[in-house]
Formats: C-alpha cells, sequence, structure tokens
C-alpha cells in the first residue's frame, strides 16, 4: 500500500513498500458440487464410497483363481474439479471400507492400510491405483477377502488422506483446498464409470 | 467392472526347459505312464518275460513261474533314462534314475510252494517345465512340476501241484500320490507370485491270479490277471484364492490287467518268447466327475530271444553271460491331438551269472521312440537303461 504526501520542496523519493500480496478469502459453506458426481474434497471432507458386483465375477469363474494384481480407474471431470496445481492429486488413497450401508459405514481402520490411488491413466482423464505392489496390495487385502466372504457389505472408499475441515487451523503444506469430482457409476458414458480391473492366473483343469 | 478382466493369450515362449521320465506322464484324465517291467531279463527280450522259467530272477506279473525257486532270491531294479522330447520348434534333453522295484521270494519248499513280497512301480509321473511367457499379466516365468507314483505292494503266494504247471496268487495293495505344482514368478512387483497345488492320492486292495505252464516239453505258456483294485481317490487343492484347502473324497477302480506270454526253447541254450499285455484304460477309473476323453486302451506286445550262457566253465566269451534282444510295440494308454500314443522300442540285454548260478546282474538297454511330432504334436525318443540285482542265499530250510 503506497500513502503519498507532499510538502513543500520535499525531495524524499516515493518508493513502493509492498513486500507481499496475497488475495485473501475464507473458506465457508461447500465445494460447488454438480449432480451426477462423486466427489473427494479436503477442507470440506468429501469421500466417495464404491461398491462392485464381485459375486457376478466370482460366478463367471469356472473354477478357482489366483488373484494377481488389480486396478482401480476413476475417471475425472476436470472441468468440475479444483487440482490443487503444487500437490495434484498426490495425496488421494482407497481404503478398504467395513460396510457399505445406508445406515453406517466404517473404514477399516484395525487394518490401517491404504493404497495409493494418485497415478494419472495413460491420457491423464483417469486416476488409478500407483503401479507396483499397490496392485498386488489392491487384489490380495483388498479384493481377496471379498471375494472369499462375497455376501459382505464391505467396500472401497476413495479420500484425500488426512484431509482437513474448515474449522481447522491450516498449518502445513499438504493441508489445502481441492477437490475432485468423479464421473459416476451411473454415467450415460460407460466408457467413464468408475473401473475395476482383475488380473487373475486360471489354473488348469484338474487332471482327475 | 469390464466383463471380462483378463483373457491369457500367450503371445510368446521366450524359452523351454524341463526334465522328464515322459512328456505324456502328464497327460490330463491320466494317472502317469504306465509301467510294465516283468523283470530286466523280460526287457531285454522285447518286454516279454511272462512265460520264461527262471529260477534266479523273479518276475514281477507272473507270480506262478516263482516256482522255479530253489532258495531265497531278493530282486532290486533301477533305472536311468536320457529322454530328448521334441515339440514342433522345441526340443529339451533329460535324464533322471528311478529305482524301479524290489522282489523277495522265500520258497516254504523248494520249487513248489513259495512266499513273496514285492513293491512295483505301477505308473509314473515325472515331467517338469520351466517357460518364460509373455501374457496379459505381463512377463512371467512359468514352472511346472507334474511328479508321483502309484505303486503296487503284494503278498503273494505261489504253488506249483505239478513240475509241469503252477499257479500264484496275490494280494495286492495300491498306493501312491501324483501332485501337480505351479509357479508363477512375475518379474516386476505389480503381480503377486501364484503357487497352485493339486495332489491326487490313491490306495486300496486288490487281487492277482497268475498261471504258468510247461505244456510240452519245450513250449511255456504264462499269464496273469490283476482285478480292478478298488482305489480311494482324494483331490487336494491348496486354494489359491481362499488360501485353504479343499479336500474331496471319492471311489475308484483300475481297469483289468491281463497278460498272456509264450516261449519256445529253440536249442539247450536259446529261448524264444513273445508276450501281450492290455489294459481297458478306456474304461476310465471310475472316479465320478472324471471323464475319459484322453484315454485309450493302453497295450504292451514283444517278442525276443536269449542265448543263454554255458553253465559250465567255458573260454568261449558269447558263452559266459546271457545275450538277449527284442522288440516291443504298444500304445500308452493316452490320446495326444485325439490321437493315440504309440511306442516302439528295441530291446538289448545281457545276464552275467555270478555265485555258481545262484545270482546275476541283469542289464537291458531299451530305445525307442513314443508319440508323433504331427499326430500327437509331441515325441520322445528314449534311451532307458535297465539294471537287476538278483541274489540268492538258502534261508529256512535244513542243510543236508
Amino acid at each position: 500500500m503506497i500513502v503519498n504526501y507532499t510538502i513543500p520542496n520535499d525531495t524524499t523519493i516515493t518508493t513502493d513498500t509492498l513486500l507481499f500480496n496475497f488475495d485473501a478469502f475464507i473458506y465457508s459453506g461447500e465445494i460447488p458440487k454438480i449432480s451426477e458426481r462423486n466427489y473427494v474434497a479436503t477442507l470440506f471432507p468429501h469421500s466417495t464410497l464404491l461398491q462392485f458386483d464381485l459375486k457376478s465375477f466370482l460366478d463367471m469363474l469356472p473354477r478357482d483363481v489366483s488373484l494377481n494384481s488389480a486396478n482401480l480407474q476413476l475417471y475425472i471431470d476436470r472441468e468440475n474439479s479444483l487440482i490443487n496445481s503444487e500437490l495434484g492429486i498426490s495425496q488421494t488413497v482407497t481404503l478398504k471400507l467395513t460396510k457399505i450401508t445406508e445406515t453406517g459405514v466404517a473404514v477399516d481402520s484395525t487394518l490401517g492400510k491404504y493404497i495409493e490411488t494418485n497415478q494419472w491413466g495413460s491420457d491423464s482423464t483417469y486416476l488409478e491405483i500407483k503401479s507396483g505392489s499397490s496392485r498386488k496390495n489392491l487384489a490380495i487385502v483388498f479384493i481377496q477377502p471379498q471375494l472369499i466372504n462375497i455376501d459382505s457389505t464391505s467396500g472401497l472408499v476413495i479420500s484425500i488422506i488426512e484431509a482437513l475441515s474448515a474449522s481447522q487451523i491450516i498449518t502445513n503444506q499438504r493441508d489445502y483446498y481441492s477437490y475432485l469430482a468423479f464421473y459416476t457409476t451411473k454415467d450415460p458414458n460407460m466408457a467413464l464409470r468408475p473401473k475395476l480391473t482383475i488380473k487373475y492366473w486360471l489354473p488348469p483343469p484338474p487332471r482327475l | 467392472m469390464q466383463k471380462c478382466l483378463l483373457s491369457i493369450f500367450l503371445i510368446f515362449s521366450l524359452s523351454v526347459s524341463g526334465k522328464s521320465l515322459s512328456f505324456f506322464s502328464s497327460a490330463n484324465n491320466g494317472i502317469g505312464y504306465h509301467e510294465y517291467i516283468t523283470s530286466v531279463r523280460g526287457l531285454g527280450m522285447g518286454a516279454s518275460g511272462l512265460a520264461t522259467p527262471d529260477s534266479v530272477s523273479l518276475n514281477a506279473y507272473n507270480i506262478a513261474s516263482w516256482r522255479y525257486m530253489g532258495i531265497t532270491q531278493i530282486n532290486i531294479l533301477m533305472r536311468l533314462s536320457y529322454v530328448q522330447t521334441e515339440f514342433p520348434g522345441q526340443s529339451f534333453t533329460t535324464s533322471t534314475g528311478k529305482f524301479s522295484g524290489i522282489q523277495l521270494g522265500i520258497p516254504i519248499k523248494p520249487k513248489s510252494v513259495v512266499f513273496g513280497l514285492s513293491i512295483t512301480p505301477y505308473t509314473n509321473v515325472d515331467y517338469s517345465i520351466t517357460q518364460k511367457l509373455n501374457s496379459d499379466l505381463g512377463a512371467y516365468e512359468e514352472n511346472v512340476f507334474f511328479e508321483g507314483s502309484i505303486s503296487r505292494a503284494q503278498v503273494n503266494l505261489s504253488w506249483s501241484p505239478h513240475p509241469k504247471f503252477g499257479f500264484g496268487f496275490g494280494f495286492n495293495y495300491y498306493f501312491g500320490r501324483i501332485r501337480d505344482r505351479y509357479q508363477l514368478t512375475f518379474d516386476t512387483s505389480e503381480n503377486y507370485n501364484s503357487n497352485y497345488i493339486v495332489e491326487y492320492q490313491f490306495r486300496g486292495p486288490g487281487v492277482s491270479v497268475s498261471f504258468d505252464w510247461n505244456i510240452i516239453k519245450n513250449i511255456y505258456f504264462g499269464g496273469f490277471v490283476d482285478s480292478k483294485p478298488k482305489l480311494n481317490f482324494t483331490r487336494v487343492i491348496n486354494s489359491p484364492l481362499t488360501f485353504t484347502q479343499e479336500k474331496i473324497s471319492e471311489k475308484g477302480k483300475l481297469p483289468f490287467l491281463w497278460g498272456i506270454g509264450a516261449s519256445y526253447q529253440l536249442g539247450p541254450r536259446v529261448i524264444m518268447a513273445a508276450d501281450y499285455s492290455a489294459q481297458k484304460w478306456s474304461e476310465g477309473f471310475d472316479i465320478s466327475g472324471v471323464n475319459t476323453q484322453n484315454l485309450t486302451d493302453w497295450y504292451k506286445t514283444g517278442i525276443g530271444i536269449e542265448h543263454s550262457h554255458e553253465n559250465k566253465r567255458t573260454n568261449k566269451f558269447f558263452n559266459k553271460f546271457d545275450i538277449r534282444a527284442g522288440f516291443s510295440t504298444g500304445k500308452i494308454g493316452y490320446l495326444f491331438n485325439n490321437d493315440p500314443v504309440r511306442e516302439y522300442s528295441g530291446s538289448l540285454g545281457f545276464g552275467f551269472p555270478f555265485h555258481r548260478n545262484t545270482a546275476r546282474l541283469d542289464i537291458a538297454i531299451v530305445g525307442g521312440f513314443r508319440g508323433d511330432k504331427q499326430k500327437n504334436l509331441a515325441q520322445e525318443k528314449f534311451m532307458q537303461i535297465f539294471m537287476s540285482l538278483s541274489a540268492g542265499e538258502l534261508w529256512f530250510q535244513k542243510l543236508r
């Protein structure tokens, strides 16, 4: 801010003493949402719950299989998302739900496991499980128990890890304002719906 | 979720290596390669031997022929196999060594009543292969192991009411297991390495009868029938998905195994023999839910000749030991590419008597091939060396 004043014969040089410039705003209300999207967000924590029809997958198998890896692909509506320019999607994770019902949702915190879901797909239109052992873990730690106990109501929850609410004091760089809008399982464009890809090995039929 | 999550189309196979007694022992719906060894002497004579009288070496199938024994005999068989397996565009060579049976005969009444015990391989599975593969799963190494055997333990009695003929009776107990093991090791950390094991267990009793008949001075007939043994069959699968063990028990049967042979004494030290043995594998093994589509009837037929050593001191080299030769053919009981796998082999044999003709070292060299690269998409050329040591000693009898 510069305050200018002059007196006769004043030889003082007027300079701009501004060192920092902040666009000040206050977080309040809600992230801007549109219908038919699932969200994850920081500051106003939102999570996306997903349950896949693994029973029909199981019914499709001719016999027991060996799971090798799995991948979750979540298509993002980038026009309706606010992706932090520095941290991007680095804090997005998939966690395991013990039950996914209307009356209550519980994250399986006893296992304390989460899977980094922070990799852009090949055309940057979707988010997917990080390459490497995370995909193996998704298959063995998350999917396999559901296949064994196929009637359970367990599922997956997509979140931004350690997202703070707006009322909390922001002290960490990762506490930023960001939200991602995912296309839902009912999107008219099938190609944009969330996809769970399970890779498995089918043993040959028994000799006898 | 994608409807079809994975299709395993092998894009290419980088390399193949393995070991095998026989690739065909891995046949689906099968219980391995059917072993049929009357004696190493018989193998040297083209897999014959059901009707060749012998007071030293013990016949594994024709128990009635044990009636020629005067003293306690023990017979131990070993085998070395060298197999070259060929597939279109690929081949590998392997060698294995195996114990191939033991027989013990104890005359209760010399040359009349003989009590015996034996363990004989019935089938053998021994095939493993390592392949570098590339599929939708990525690059991985697949190790497949088919291993195991079914054996026949026998308690038997040979009885010769007349010097011209004898009968044999055996109580058999079949036992063994075959294990199919698959190991997948992936090149990247993205995939969980698979280990899948299926084990098949067999056990159950059966009986066998046999005869030996010296119909006229120079002609012998012999034969045997192994009844359909009633098997308890158990399939144990270690589930890769649930990590639990699934155990299924069923009843099963092996088809009748029978054989008949004849021999003709051409001269004082030359004998000619021919055998035919068969088993209707096409009937299957009576295991519920198991089809027989890869099975066909097993048979083996052979003919051979032996020039035996002179039973006294001699300077002539070829009179100091037995020399045998023969030829055999048969079907191994499996269809590969919807065509029966045939086996052809020629043999050479030698018998080296020692310890005043109460003991003998028999050697048979069997070479041949089984399968056809066009018809069965695989062929094996094999060379096998069989050895048996037969040793005799006087047991439980008064010295006079």
